[in-house]
């Protein structure tokens, strides 16, 4: 089971890629309050029925909260502590908050690799092109295309 | 939003850009915003939030500008993790 944040859920989306984390993992989850924050017309055209929409525990108590965060990025870390699951995410402050509070977190880079590790995307050249399209989403500097693109 | 500041702009600038007053004064806010998100310093949930835009709204503003956002991941080290932590979590699959 995985946490998306909606900068990994919007990346995947506009990569159309979504579908393809289902192969890498039983169960995905956003919270309410990160679907309520897209239109409803994204929503309707973009979210799969196989993604769990959980609403977050308000009772979790979270402290010295950092201000570059919002309130359904504080949902996205209570899910995961409450479920003690990992957070995808390529907002840095969000994973530095979560990293802070012991929460495992991955991002988008990360999955891309796995997924042609797995050869869910099935060869190098579609690859590439993915690596190239997620630039849009978040910059990825030729150090990390170096790694991306080692076997 | 809570409390609000106020910012001192050329007075040309009405002019210039062609913009009432608040849409000059919505347009200065999605500026900076844009950067800030930009540079890393606020999550994209929180810069949607500032410009009390949708998420959506606001990414299409973000990549219409072929703006750099510089998140995720800062080092292979890093990067790394991210990865070990997933290939963990999925080997059986």
């Amino acid at each position: 089971m995985i946490i998306l944040d909606n900068s990994v859920l919007s990346a995947f989306t506009r990569l159309k890629l979504l579908p393809s984390l289902k192969l890498l993992f039983p169960s995905v989850i956003i919270s309410k309050e990160i679907l309520d924050e897209y239109s409803l017309q994204w929503q309707k055209e973009n979210i799969p029925n196989w993604i769990n929409i959980l609403q977050s525990n308000e009772n979790i108590i979270l402290k010295k909260i950092p201000l570059s965060l919002s309130s359904a990025d504080l949902s996205v870390i209570r899910l995961a502590l409450e479920h003690d699951k990992p957070i995808a995410s390529d907002d840095r402050p969000l994973r530095i908050y979560a990293e802070k509070l012991g929460i495992l977190i991955t991002g988008s880079l990360g999955l891309l690799k796995l997924l042609y590790k797995k050869r869910i995307i099935e060869n190098l050249d579609e690859y590439i092109t993915y690596l190239n399209s997620l630039q849009e989403d978040v910059y990825i500097s030729d150090e990390l295309m170096k790694w991306a693109l080692e076997e | 939003m809570s409390e609000k500041i106020n910012i001192k702009l050329p007075i040309d600038l009405l002019e210039l850009t062609g913009l009432s007053f608040e849409r000059l004064e919505e347009r200065s806010l999605l500026i900076w915003v844009l950067e800030l998100y930009s540079e890393g310093k606020i999550t994209l949930s929180k810069a949607a939030n500032l410009v009390q835009m949708k998420v959506d709204k606001f990414l299409l503003e973000f990549q219409k500008r072929h703006l750099k956002h510089v998140g995720g991941p800062n080092t292979v080290q890093e990067v790394q993790k991210d990865f070990d932590t997933i290939q963990n979590l999925t080997k059986d699959q």
